[in-house]
């Protein structure tokens, strides 16, 4: 019996949609996972801290702590509230803080990159490699600065509010990641293809944004997930310190656990341990995310 | 050598010049600007006596600061040795078997570690210390009047682990990307042809001549090992720079701040300046 060689519609959309999901198949897991991971911090019930201002600097006269047991699977602070949650809710807050600045921090780390990029004076890129150096040059002196003690002096010294929280992280993020997306153009110009195009008398800008541009984009998703626990890390040592005004923090209970560590060691250790998770399923799904995306090594800003 | 010498050492001390008049904007930004009660720069008194909350024994800004920076010695001495033994040591270890999955296995455990906060890692230390050894805890709550004082060498390694941690993580990984990117290249295996064993191909064809690539790792850590110190040295109330730093912060002393500040970043070009002799010289060797 003769069949009809031409595949219906309905049955070649259905293989290029099945053939476009296995291309994708490793975005669409690590997406579920990143989405898992999110949907786990900010879900649950927060009714027994919301509403209630927390004060952690000090603590209550009578304190009624709870050890960690069968209801309070963390324990609790001094004035009652169960430790997972308030840990939880924390983790939540210092990830989507972390999601945010990493997000804009490495946008403005790539538009200060295409500064030094763009350059239709010269061929074959001389003057751009001669400001590759300048970039270079100007990052390795900044590194001499560690970032955590410009944002102590800028948000210790000033009483942190949240608006120069989160500008600081922004620009210190987008100042070390410039480099390192400076770099990976830097790697993309030296590509025989872009050599002969610009031996062919293709203008240089055409080449970047046809050819350089697209691929580097999509390492920065790469990168954003690279920095997200290094941001959050960085955000809860400031909060330990007391830089960051108070907020929300594992941080903050980790140091207001600290003035009760003999009677209630629990408050300094199980929010450390929960952030710690935290961290290390953030790092682990950052460096898988990376490895796909090819982004290579990524900036040590810290 | 000793034209290259001179020139980055006019470098280092341009160097040393901006970092100072950038810590100056930076304090101006945080106290005089964005304070409500400004403290501004041209107010800063490094002679005069800092407050009795810094020190009760009215000690000038520098003398304390300078102080303070003797304590954190130790401590930086132990964190930068262990993680350039680890990550140099490890790195290339894991790099030469890396078939077997050494790279990975090998920096593995400094990588979960890595993802603790190193002030949580310092409180933990302290507490089982205090719990179980019963002495000493934090570093503040005993002092050795009599005898070699072996304590300090012990806070300074409390302070110091939770740095190598971290330091020795980033350092393998760099170190071990230099020399699998190195390994990949294709004509090494022409060596193996050629009848050189496996070990002959690592050590001469792919370790030696990335030597000064390898060099050039040397302080990659130590902005963040300094940046750690200030949190891990707090967290231990070890009175060492790093506590200095933010115990000034917290007093809105300037100068305090300034010179710590100036102190930490020196540390950093000074180290710079070491590892670009180091290259030059081994790709003088090389050349």
């Amino acid at each position: 019996m003769m069949q009809n060689r031409k595949p219906s519609k309905i049955k070649k959309g259905y293989s290029l949609v099945r053939a476009r999901l296995w291309q994708a198949r490793f975005a669409i897991v690590l997406a579920m996972a990143y989405g898992l991971l999110f949907s786990w911090l900010f879900s649950g019930t927060y009714e027994e801290m919301q509403g209630r201002p927390i004060d952690f600097s000090a603590l209550p006269e009578s304190p009624v702590w709870e050890a960690p047991d069968a209801d309070h699977r963390f324990g609790t602070t001094a004035d009652g509230t169960d430790l997972y949650v308030l840990s939880r809710a924390a983790m939540a807050q210092g990830s989507a803080f972390a999601v945010v600045v990493s997000t804009l921090g490495v946008l403005l780390g790539f538009l200060i990159s295409l500064l030094f990029v763009f350059d239709g004076g010269s061929r074959f890129g001389a003057h751009v490699r001669d400001r590759f150096t300048l970039l270079r040059s100007v990052s390795r002196f900044l590194r001499l600065l560690p970032a955590m003690m410009v944002f102590c002096i800028v948000l210790g010294g000033s009483g942190a509010g949240p608006v120069l929280l989160f500008l600081s992280f922004i620009l210190v993020v987008g100042l070390y990641s410039s480099e390192t997306i400076a770099e990976w153009f830097e790697k993309e110009d030296r590509r025989p293809d872009r050599i002969s195009g610009e031996v062919l008398g293709l203008h240089r800008p055409r080449i970047i944004k046809s050819r350089s541009i697209p691929v580097i984009s999509r390492r920065l998703i790469g990168l954003v997930a690279t920095l997200l626990p290094v941001v959050i890390l960085a955000e809860m040592a400031l909060a330990f310190l007391g830089f960051t005004g108070g907020s929300l923090s594992c941080g903050v209970l980790v140091a207001s656990g600290t003035s009760s560590l003999l009677e209630a060691p629990w408050v300094t250790i199980y929010p450390g341990l929960f952030a710690g998770v935290i961290v290390l399923l953030f790092s682990v799904l950052g460096r898988v995310t990376n490895f796909l995306l090819r982004g290579g090594t990524t900036p040590d800003f810290l | 050598m000793m034209h290259f010498l001179i020139r980055r050492l006019l470098v280092l001390s341009l160097r040393i010049g901006s970092i100072a008049a950038v810590l100056l904007v930076l304090i101006e930004i945080g106290f005089g600007w964005l304070r409500e009660d400004s403290i501004h720069v041209w107010n800063l008194a490094f002679s005069a006596p800092v407050s009795p909350e810094l020190s009760p024994s009215g000690e000038s800004a520098v003398t304390w600061v300078w102080r303070a920076f003797g304590n954190s010695v130790p401590t930086l001495l132990i964190a930068m040795l262990g993680i350039w033994m680890i990550g140099y040591g490890w790195g290339i270890l894991g790099s030469r078997f890396r078939s077997l999955g050494a790279s990975f296995l090998l920096r593995a455990p400094f990588g979960i570690a890595a993802c603790f906060p190193g002030f949580w890692l310092v409180i933990l230390i302290s507490l089982y210390s205090y719990f179980v050894w019963e002495r000493p805890g934090f570093a503040d709550e005993i002092r050795v009047e009599q005898g070699p004082d072996l304590v300090v060498w012990w806070n300074a390694s409390v302070v110091a682990l939770p740095l190598i941690l971290v330091g020795s993580s980033r350092l393998l990984r760099a170190v071990s990307s230099v020399l699998t990117d190195r390994a990949a290249e294709t004509h090494r295996g022409a060596f193996f042809l050629l009848g050189a064993s496996s070990e002959e191909v690592f050590y001469q064809q792919v370790c030696r001549p990335v030597r000064h690539q390898l060099a050039e790792l040397l302080d990659r850590v130590f902005p963040l090992t300094l940046g750690g110190l200030v949190i891990v040295e707090t967290a231990f109330h070890q009175g060492g720079i790093g506590f200095a730093f933010v115990k000034g912060i917290r007093e809105g002393s300037t100068s305090v701040v300034f010179l710590s500040a100036f102190l930490i970043a020196c540390l950093g070009a000074i180290l710079a300046l070491v590892r670009e002799c180091l290259v030059y010289w081994l790709e003088r060797r090389e050349s």
